[in-house]
């Protein structure tokens, strides 16, 4: 039995129990409400949503173009309305339909009935499914308008440092009196390779998006060994660990050597442990490199704000975080790109915390193609 | 950013307060305004700037990012205009935001310099409030 939820405008109580028989006969689980007046229609329709709404013509306290006009205005506008009626004239009859009324059917000839129903359920399906594929579009254009806005800001920070510190040594080398020291020139010089190097990073990530969203990311193997590259990422962040003033207790000391995408590991690595110490508020951080055997585990934990259970989920998709983007910088698609290449490598990535206790994020990566 | 405010009492009498969460941007902020004769404090976000304020000497201009963790530019603006010693500073904001001009007309500053910003412009911009005693 299909379930319908029937909402019958109807005055004569006799003719509302004939039509739900006839449904009831053609196989449906009929729920029904019998109103006839407007007030009553729009308790019913305010009260709970139904399926299709089945109308006498005239009844002496309403009608059906008040109904259908009072259905059109209420919050469920686009349910499938149908007159059933005894013989109205032509005139009404046109007049309903440019109304909107899905169709007229004569109740002395109520076989039409059922298919007219299932006519109108499966456009109301139909429109339905146009009306979430159109808002899943919308979603997608505003999240890549998002997208395009926060990588924008983020390209211009580090031509921000670029464009003041060249002009600036510049401007001191061609100014005679300017007694600019070697060691300021080297580490004014540093900020600006370090500002290259941080553009390149963006575009590469930028690219690396454009990679996976269009399925062509291919992994470039090699043996590597994890605990290595932990040490290597660790040297790289050693300034913002310095200055976010969190502890990191590593554990990583037998090799654990796996065939992986270096690269792309270690970008997987940066990621989560820029946010420990993005997140973490200058709380310790605990690091966890492991031989599970037939693959590698990498632990990381902070005790910093955490994650609410709701957001837990959303933040390995792209374009969300969990936390607003003016507070944090990056693309807000760390935790996206950094599962679609553990994924990609055969692993699995999962997160596990409480709000204002920190986080714990764990990759396992299988080792595949390594001789035990 | 035409009202360069009341003239206020500060000590040098040419220091800028830069508020600036990311580091490299804050130092070369700092290395170029220097270079050109000014006094420079640093602060990484609203809250530190506010603690800058209250304990030491005031800056005659602050140069204001608006996304920064903790406080944020204008949450510190709202704190600034709340206390009346430090409500006369004016303030420039730097950002990348987009939609700039809309967000720092609610703010209500002295005005506003786009990242990345030119080191002509910025300094344009700080003389204005803000002279070398030559």
């Amino acid at each position: 039995m299909k379930p319908l939820r029937v909402l019958f405008v109807e005055d004569v109580a006799d003719d509302a129990t004939l039509l739900h028989l006839e449904l009831r006969r053609a196989g449906y689980a009929v729920t029904a409400e019998r109103v006839e007046t407007a007030q009553d229609m729009a308790a019913a329709l305010a009260r709970s949503p139904w399926d299709v709404v089945l109308s006498d013509y005239s009844m002496p306290r309403f009608t059906a173009p008040d109904a259908l006009a009072l259905l059109r205005s209420s919050s469920q506008p686009e349910l499938p309305f149908l007159i059933v009626s005894g013989s109205i004239g032509e005139e009404s009859a046109v007049a309903s339909l440019k109304a909107g009324a899905a169709d007229f059917v004569i109740k002395s000839n109520l076989a039409r009935l059922v298919p007219a129903i299932e006519r109108e359920l499966g456009e109301a399906q139909m429109r339905r499914e146009r009306r979430e594929a159109l808002a899943a579009l919308e979603q997608a254009i505003r999240a890549r308008d998002e997208f395009l806005s926060i990588a924008s800001h983020e390209l211009k920070t580090p031509l921000t440092t670029l464009r003041l510190q060249v002009a600036g040594l510049l401007r001191a080398a061609e100014n005679a009196r300017s007694n600019l020291s070697d060691d300021k020139v080297r580490s004014r010089l540093a900020a600006v390779s370090r500002s290259a190097d941080r553009l390149a990073d963006l575009v590469d990530r930028l690219l690396e998006i454009t990679r996976i969203t269009t399925g062509r990311l291919e992994l470039d193997r090699q043996d590597l060994d994890l605990c290595a590259l932990v040490h290597e990422v660790l040297t790289d962040l050693d300034t913002s660990l310095r200055e976010s003033g969190s502890a990191v207790m590593l554990q990583a000391d037998p090799p654990v050597i796996g065939h992986w995408d270096r690269q792309r590991i270690e970008s997987v690595v940066t990621n989560l442990l820029t946010n420990a110490i993005k997140y973490g508020e200058g709380k310790p951080i605990e690091i966890m490199v492991e031989d599970l055997g037939p693959r590698g585990r990498l632990v990381i934990i902070d005790h910093g704000i955490g994650i609410a259970e709701a957001d837990q989920r959303r933040i390995f998709e792209r374009f969300e975080r969990a936390v607003p983007e003016r507070h944090f910088g990056g693309f807000g698609i760390g935790l996206w790109l950094s599962r679609q290449i553990v994924e990609a490598h055969g692993g699995c990535i999962a997160v596990a915390s409480r709000p204002g206790e920190g986080s714990r994020f764990a990759i396992e990566l299988p080792k595949i193609g390594v001789a035990a | 950013m035409t009202d360069p405010g009341p003239e206020i009492q500060t000590d040098p009498p040419c220091t800028v307060l830069v508020v600036e969460d990311d580091h490299d941007v804050r130092e070369a902020l700092e290395e170029v305004l220097g270079g050109a004769g000014y006094g420079v404090i640093t602060a990484r976000h609203g809250a530190e700037a506010l603690t800058h304020l209250r304990s030491g000497s005031l800056p005659a201009l602050i140069l204001l990012d608006l996304s920064m963790p903790v406080m944020d530019g204008a949450a510190f603006c709202a704190e600034q205009k709340k206390d009346p010693r430090l409500a006369p500073i004016p303030i420039i904001v730097l950002s990348a935001a987009g939609a700039l001009a809309d967000k720092v007309s609610a703010l209500a500053v002295a005005g506003y310099l786009r990242k990345p910003v030119r080191l002509d412009d910025l300094l344009t911009t700080v003389e204005r409030f803000c002279s070398i005693p030559s």
